[in-house]
């Protein structure tokens, strides 16, 4: 029995490209772990120590501070800043991921036939492993382009955007709309290039063009799949178009920044917890949603 | 592969909803079409930042430079490595909170074949709430608010620092590392498990060298997705003053250097490139 394991131990597959991963990434990690220790250890000092809880006592609403008050205290007070503000920016924020993810939705969509390998060709479907031929340059530009669009985060394009476009909803949902359409394209891509092939060969074989292949079989066949991916790249969206205001576009982020910017730190964790209730929606319809999809 | 028509009549019709919703929504937020192309073209900023994509920087746009500053791609360089220091840092943080709680998270423990008395039984009931749903609510907390939100918040509580940049990205991508692990963890084939089971192993023993290693594959590939979303992270941090990408992007930005932002924007998509092109080359050599 013994000598069995040893044999299988021994011919285990190994490969030095994997251990030289691991212990590249190890080190990668542990460095500026050692430092985040040091750090934090340093934040441990007295003076700082005051500094971090005077923070925190400031997260506590200005009227209520130094006096006691009970649970509805608080929650009126809160109650009060969604009346203000909260209610209007948390619908500004979630219109605007809604309009990002349709035009992220729409771009990826309509590009992503020219990034799959296995329509953009010389002879899809039907010969196998055509040569891709001059489609090869197709190929190569979306995905190089859906890459791209991917790399850079929104926060970048937006910022970007803002100052080129200058103050309205557009650079927000531009930005939302290039990053997504870049993860969604280069998802469906896959989607199409792991399509059952053989409808699409006999569709072929009689003659489609690869316009109407994309348009009468590839479409609707990978559409269930695509709906999935787009939401839970909404809920992303979501995530995201409450950053987004940071820089200056009103949505839930402007609120933070303006509070932040005063010093009203009550204010701006009030913003903050509405941004993970915002998050929280999002993600509880996007799962009903896709529920609702794959139920057969 | 193929589904039934009604069914797909679903699925546009969902499509189709959410198509109508958006159109309201862009009505309710003023976007026009002829604004933006009015905005587009109303000066040539944009023009002029579109078509320094085609020479991105190698030196400094600046007429002077002061002779203490680097060579710019050196500084490119510096940015580059900054920017994989504190999403490096970052994951770290995350990979402690990950591993943990998402041990925590998993439901593998109260799989009913775990259970071998009355007992047991009892003590689970009594725990389960504690540790099982104490730590999902955790992480769902931790998740649900945006990294750039937790750099908000600390950057006001401890400054502009390494640790509050790498609490910034690990706590939420820890909270999302936790969640789909112990999600993966529980997806993946019970098979290997239940046999060191059925050989009277625990469930501890099972889950580490059963489980664990069964899920490994689709763990490491998540891991790296998310160390490449931890770059896009670090490098936005910038905004916020940390030396990463994003500091000096913004800078060359305001200073109307474009081809230089090119440059940090394709050293970003470098970056991005060489994690992807690595994981997937990892992936191909363990899923065999």
């Amino acid at each position: 029995m013994s000598a069995v394991l040893e044999e299988l131990h021994k011919t285990r597959p190994r490969s030095g490209f994997i251990r030289f991963s691991v212990v590249f990434f190890a080190l990668l990690l542990l460095a500026p772990l050692l430092t985040f220790f040091v750090g934090f250890a340093e934040l441990a000092k007295p003076q700082r120590q005051a500094n971090v809880a005077r923070f925190f006592g400031e997260l506590v609403p200005y009227s209520l501070r130094d006096k006691p008050s009970g649970i509805t205290d608080y929650a009126e007070w809160y109650f009060q800043m969604w009346e203000k503000s909260g209610a209007y920016a948390m619908g500004i924020t979630f219109a605007m991921s809604l309009v990002a993810i349709m035009l992220a939705g729409l771009i990826a969509f309509f590009l992503s036939p020219f990034a799959a390998r296995t329509l953009m060709n010389r002879d899809p479907y039907l010969t196998q492993g055509a040569s891709a031929g001059p489609w090869q340059i197709l190929t190569w530009l979306s995905r190089a382009l859906l890459m791209f669009m991917r790399a850079i985060p929104e926060y970048i394009w937006a910022f970007i955007f803002l100052v080129l476009f200058g103050p309205s909803a557009w650079p927000a949902v531009l930005a939302l709309a290039l990053h997504n359409a870049g993860v969604l394209g280069r998802l469906q891509a896959e989607t199409i290039e792991n399509l059952n092939p053989t409808p699409l060969r006999s569709l072929r074989a009689l003659g489609a063009s690869r316009f109407r292949l994309f348009f009468a079989a590839i479409a609707p066949m990978s559409f269930s799949r695509f709906l999935l991916f787009f939401f839970a790249r909404w809920e992303m969206c979501v995530r995201e178009s409450t950053v987004l205001g940071l820089i200056g576009i009103v949505s839930l982020g402007y609120y933070i920044q303006d509070a932040r910017a005063r010093n009203f730190y009550d204010e701006m964790l009030f913003f903050i917890l509405l941004g993970a209730l915002l998050v929280v929606i999002g993600d509880v319809l996007s799962t009903v949603l896709r529920r609702y999809l794959r139920r057969d | 592969m193929f589904r039934t028509k009604r069914n797909l009549g679903r699925r546009f019709f969902v499509a189709a909803v959410m198509g109508l919703l958006a159109l309201v929504a862009a009505f309710t937020l003023d976007l026009s079409v002829l604004s933006l192309l009015e905005a587009m073209t109303a000066n040539k900023a944009t023009i002029n930042f579109f078509t320094a994509a085609f020479m991105p920087a190698f030196d400094y746009q600046a007429i002077e430079v002061p002779d203490s500053a680097p060579h710019f791609l050196l500084r490119l360089l510096e940015a580059s490595w900054m920017t994989v220091w504190y999403a490096a840092g970052g994951m770290a943080v995350a990979l402690l909170i990950g591993t943990s709680f998402g041990f925590f998270c998993s439901s593998f423990w109260w799989v009913e074949g775990q259970v071998k008395n009355r007992e047991q039984r009892k003590l689970i009931a009594q725990f389960a709430f504690l540790t099982y749903f104490g730590a999902r609510t955790l992480m769902t907390l931790c998740r649900s608010v945006h990294e750039l939100l937790w750099a908000v918040l600390f950057l006001a509580a401890f400054g502009v620092s390494e640790v509050s940049a790498m609490l910034a990205i690990g706590i939420p991508a820890g909270g999302m590392l936790a969640k789909i692990f112990a999600e993966i963890i529980d997806e993946s084939d019970h098979g290997p498990a239940e046999a060191l089971r059925a050989c009277g192993l625990g469930s501890f023993r099972t889950f580490i060298f059963a489980q664990c290693p069964t899920a490994l594959p689709d763990l490491v590939a998540y891991l790296l997705y998310r160390f490449e979303c931890a770059l896009r992270s670090s490098a936005v941090l910038g905004f916020f003053g940390l030396p990463t990408i994003g500091f000096y992007l913004a800078a060359s930005f305001e200073n109307l250097h474009y081809r230089e932002v090119w440059s940090y924007l394709y050293a970003l998509f470098f970056l991005v490139i060489i994690v992807d092109v690595w994981s997937s080359a990892i992936r191909r050599r363990i899923q065999r």
